[in-house]
């Protein structure tokens, strides 16, 4: 007799390693699952005459059926799960507690029971749209059309968890459509039940019984992976993804394309996503509530704060218009905004300072031109240039790039561009000073003639140190910048929050400060012109980058210096113009 | 670890590719040329299932010394035997088929030995007389039916442990295995972990792996029985034999 085995107990002598009894019980679900839509059923279900197979999924089989009490017409899912009389009638008494949800958006349970093959079954409601998984198989969702069922879909979890009951398997495959059509509305089903079968103890259930259900796990919240306690939070991380997906058609996995490069909606949207993928559920928004009006927020930023960056942007307009001689103004530059050059970066003013900042740090579109005009060789100090990690496009940062390379590009394109009449002949590319940089970032006079004495002075000096104001952690747990968190595969130190960038993210991903410049807080560090003391040759190079994970890195007003010829990984540069 | 691109790891899903199975074959055989062809597909078919013979004409009471002979000489008449040529296609299930036939060799082996005219020749089976009941108390038929479905079983998974071989992918089938016995889904998401793949990229492969032995197992089955109608039900019934098996 050979040893029991350890999932079902069965004596049966093991083949290759494996219990049959446990292969063919899989096999048994595989054949019953992967039978093909319009297949007629092999179970019966007491009180119901069962149709076609209307689909499947990691839970089961849907049935078209009709109720023989009345001939109504409903969907019977049939679930692989046998547990005897305790779990039936413990499935029963869950199937009537959420019978008792009643929302517009929540798919209505009609009856549950046990099939003649002691499988459980579930009586719902028929959606003739189909499920929302098979209507991404044709691609992302038009913004508007996604944006409307996912409130839809919010609105139905959040009346749930206002009745204690957590959904636990938030995915495609479980929000069904009324209709065909972009008018459909959002029917969430399947609450619970994803407990429910993880509770009948493993084998019985996988979730891999069907096509339906590849990616699944990325749908799993951390905490449910590591065999924590899961609340409602846990939804949210599920809804994250769910937006993201319903907004791109892709799951955000590694260095995944942000929404607001995919759909039309903005940056904001990406931030919330992200914010819902946080590691932590305490970084998550706190409720379906906090989410929806964060999302609202996202999508319609409050006039108030509209108003005031474009005053700042206006006084900064008229400060730099005034401090600058009128025969540096370029002739084609506006004098009163943005001025884009011939490689598409766009600069503006800031206030107290001569120099127009770049808003964006230098992409590799915009070196990758210097590099084809100076017809410079891929040498093999350019290797990680050409293999940086992640996947890059040509909006991220130029990274890594030395204190060389980036004033030589600075003095090509002000060569280029005087030739070209696009800015004037004493107009100049170049690095902004390490004054210049602090008052970019919001930084007043600190105390220190170099930056090395500015950096060592710390203390109190009356300015945001992080792009959120002066308090850590940051208020409702966002960092608005690209840095080291969870998600970062190579980085020492982690923070334990969460953004949807492993490495750099495109230029301008997180929102812009008050004078419209993005990123001077992460994704890489930008060198500046000054020296880190009066006698050292060292560069400073300031801002943090995406493989820095602390606190202190995080500062604006910190600083660290590398030789000119260096260039680690996270190393940019920004460049501004003396017009 | 390298995961298998879907284009090396499909198969085609085709209702339509029922094979014109050994056991069909033999039923339906006219010319000499089909017969003998069907004489040696069903040769390599029977001899797949000797251990499950072997184990019902033991559960029969057969004594255990006397096993292999019975089954051995019931091979040789079963299969030089001109009875199938006038078989019905409604005959059935070779499983079916062969679980009778056995059943009536030992009869007929018994009768000749007790008369001591063993080694005397072999008695033709007529497949109409085939029908004897079992010993009242034995589950016979249920233990030949489990280890015919435990030789598909067998079958199958060599099948596909070979084709991850060929395929230079064995560590992968080693890392999915226990997938294949439905673990749930956090258990993939270790061993993906410790394969060094994606969870989602081992999901895909799992499912890969589950439907390759699921076709395998349904090729198999298919061999044994007439027509496509009965290959599903066949297929549950011999799962079942394994799963209730406590």
């Amino acid at each position: 007799m050979s040893a029991a085995c350890a999932r079902c107990g069965g004596r049966l002598a093991e083949i290759d390693g494996m219990c049959p009894r446990c292969v063919a019980r899989s096999l048994t679900d595989f054949f019953k699952t992967a039978a093909p839509t319009g297949s007629v059923p092999d179970v019966e279900v007491p009180g119901y005459t069962l149709g076609p197979v209307l689909g499947r999924g990691g839970m089961g089989v849907v049935f078209r059926a009709v109720r023989e009490a009345d001939g109504a017409t409903c969907a019977v899912k049939v679930m692989p799960v046998r547990g005897g009389a305790e779990l039936a009638e413990r499935f029963r008494r869950e199937a009537a507690a959420l019978a008792t949800l009643e929302h517009p958006n929540i798919l209505r349970v009609i009856e549950s029971g046990v099939c003649s093959d002691g499988a459980c079954f579930l009586a719902m409601e028929e959606a003739s749209g189909g499920d929302l998984a098979r209507r991404l198989e044709k691609g992302p969702l038009p913004a508007g059309v996604a944006l409307r069922l996912f409130r839809e879909i919010a609105t139905a979890i959040g009346e749930a968890h206002r009745c204690g009951v957590l959904h636990r398997d938030i995915k495609p495959a479980n929000v069904l459509l009324s209709a065909d059509g972009d008018d459909a509305a959002a029917l969430v089903a399947d609450f619970s039940l994803a407990k429910l079968l993880d509770d009948a103890g493993p084998g019985h259930i996988t979730l891999t019984m069907s096509t339906q259900v590849f990616g699944t796990p990325y749908y799993i919240p951390p905490e449910a992976r590591r065999g924590g306690n899961v609340d409602a939070r846990g939804d949210l991380f599920s809804l994250g993804v769910l937006l993201h997906e319903m907004l791109t058609g892709r799951l955000p996995i590694g260095q995944y394309v942000p929404a607001s490069k995919v759909a039309d909606v903005p940056a904001g949207v990406d931030r919330l996503i992200a914010r819902c993928l946080q590691e932590d559920p305490a970084q998550r928004p706190a409720s379906t509530a906090a989410l929806l009006a964060e999302l609202e927020r996202a999508l319609h930023p409050p006039v108030a704060r509209r108003i005031a960056i474009a005053a700042v942007c206006a006084i900064a307009v008229a400060a730099g218009l005034h401090a600058l001689p009128r025969k540096q103004s370029a002739p084609e530059a506006p004098a009163t905004g943005p001025f884009t050059n011939s490689l598409g970066m766009k600069f503006v003013p800031v206030p107290g300072n001569r120099a127009w900042f770049s808003v964006w740090e230098t992409r590799r579109s915009d070196l990758e031109a210097f590099w084809a005009a100076r017809k410079l060789p891929r040498d093999g100090a350019q290797a990680l240039w050409l293999r940086p990690p992640g996947n890059i496009s040509a909006d991220h940062p130029a990274n890594p790039v030395n204190f060389i390379t980036a004033s030589d590009f600075c003095l090509w394109l002000t060569e280029k561009e005087r030739a070209e009449k696009i800015i004037g002949p004493n107009a100049v590319y170049r690095l902004p000073d390490d004054i210049e940089w602090s008052r970019a970032a919001g930084i007043g006079p600190e105390p220190g003639d170099s930056p090395e004495q500015r950096h060592l002075s710390g203390g109190d000096k009356g300015h945001a140190f992080y792009p959120w104001g002066r308090t850590w952690p940051p208020p409702g747990g966002g960092i608005e910048a690209n840095f080291a968190g969870q998600e970062s595969v190579n980085a020492q130190e982690k923070l334990p929050h969460r953004d949807a960038f492993p490495a750099t993210a495109p230029v301008g991903s997180f929102a812009a400060n008050a004078y419209g410049i993005h990123d001077l807080s992460g994704n890489v560090s930008e060198w500046v012109v000054s020296t880190w003391n009066a006698t050292s040759r060292e560069r400073v190079l300031r801002g943090g980058s995406w493989n820095q994970g602390s606190p202190e890195s995080l500062r604006l007003d910190a600083r660290q210096h590398a030789y000119p010829a260096n260039a680690g990984t996270g190393v940019g540069f920004r460049i501004v113009l003396e017009r | 670890m390298m995961l298998e691109t879907a284009n090396t790891a499909g198969r085609a899903d085709d209702a339509s590719r029922f094979p014109r199975t050994a056991w069909s074959m033999v039923l339906r055989a006219k010319t000499g040329r089909e017969r003998e062809e069907s004489r040696i597909a069903l040769d390599e078919l029977c001899r797949s299932y000797w251990k499950p013979l072997a184990g019902y004409v033991a559960a029969l009471g057969c004594n255990p010394g006397d096993v292999e002979d019975v089954v051995q000489d019931f091979l040789a008449a079963f299969l030089r035997r001109e009875g199938f040529q006038k078989a019905e296609p409604e005959r059935g299930r070779l499983r079916a088929y062969l679980k009778s036939a056995i059943r009536h060799h030992l009869h007929h082996w018994w009768r000749d030995r007790a008369a001591q005219k063993r080694g005397a020749g072999v008695a033709e089976i007529p497949i109409e007389e085939v029908n004897i009941p079992e010993p009242d108390g034995v589950d016979a038929a249920g233990h030949f039916d489990r280890e015919w479905a435990l030789s598909m079983l067998d079958g199958a998974i060599a099948e596909l442990r070979a084709g991850y071989e060929s395929r230079g992918r064995l560590a992968l089938f080693e890392t999915l295995k226990p997938c294949l016995l439905g673990d749930p889904a956090e258990r993939m998401i270790e061993l993906a972990a410790q394969a060094g793949v994606t969870p989602g990229a081992l999901a895909v492969e799992v499912h890969r792996a589950r439907k390759r032995l699921a076709d395998a197992l349904r090729d198999r089955v298919a061999q044994t029985v007439e027509d496509e109608a009965e290959v599903h039900g066949e297929l549950m019934h011999l799962l079942r034999c394994i799963a209730e098996q406590t």
